[in-house]
């Protein structure tokens, strides 16, 4: 019985991944999926530095984008 | 009792099979997914070294000037990075112009970095934080040299 509670309790994490497979359809990641993330992280980077450089009292201003 | 166990076990070796999480999806042009993934990596470096620089700075072990100066060339590479990821998305493929265009932009942000990791952390004086500052901006070099080092099908 403790064999089957440990293999359960092993199993966990891996039946999670499967439902994420399911959910996903072929449970791998797409180039549009990653650059979507990519891009949501390094605007959240970009908000971070320009927040901790106006901490610091050297922010510039940003450039206009063409 | 050996039958309650074969049903998991085979159910543990089914899964094993056919998840694989973080893989990218099959036909991807690999070159592209080795920029992406890098450009995906130049954005947790950049985040790890905002945290380590931030934390070193209210601790008092940087001085603000160096601070800046870190937030400066992170800002750069995050500015670049953005340029990056933009040209990315229109490619379904790496032709060598578009390497090209990938090494010109992050040529001068990799260029900036060496050079802060280089010399621009003499200001750092407590030993262990200028490994922590280092270690974190020299991740990014390294994603970023990953980049530079692609070439074009």
């Amino acid at each position: 019985m403790t064999a089957i509670v440990q293999l359960i309790a092993a199993l966990a994490p891996t039946v999670t991944n499967l439902i994420l497979h399911l959910k996903n359809g072929d449970g791998s990641t797409t180039i549009v999926a990653m650059l979507s993330a990519a891009d949501s992280a390094n605007a959240t980077n970009a908000a971070n530095l320009a927040a901790f450089q106006t901490a610091l009292g050297t922010a510039v201003p940003a450039k206009p984008t063409t | 009792m050996r039958k309650l166990l074969i049903v998991p076990v085979l159910l543990f070796a089914l899964l094993l099979g056919c998840v694989k999480a973080g893989s990218i999806a099959p036909g991807t042009n690999p070159t592209l997914a080795k920029v992406v993934q890098a450009e995906s990596d130049v954005d947790t470096g950049v985040a790890a070294a905002l945290t380590i620089t931030q934390q070193v700075y209210a601790a008092n072990l940087i001085d603000k000037a160096t601070a800046s100066q870190i937030a400066s060339v992170l800002a750069t590479v995050t500015q670049a990075n953005a340029q990056a990821i933009a040209l990315t998305k229109t490619l379904t493929t790496i032709s060598a112009t578009n390497a090209l265009t990938l090494q010109t932009l992050e040529s001068p942000i990799t260029t900036a970095l060496q050079n802060l990791v280089q010399s621009g952390l003499v200001g750092i004086k407590d030993a262990k934080t200028k490994a922590a500052v280092t270690a974190a901006l020299s991740t990014i070099l390294v994603t970023l040299q990953i980049i530079q080092g692609v070439s074009g099908t």
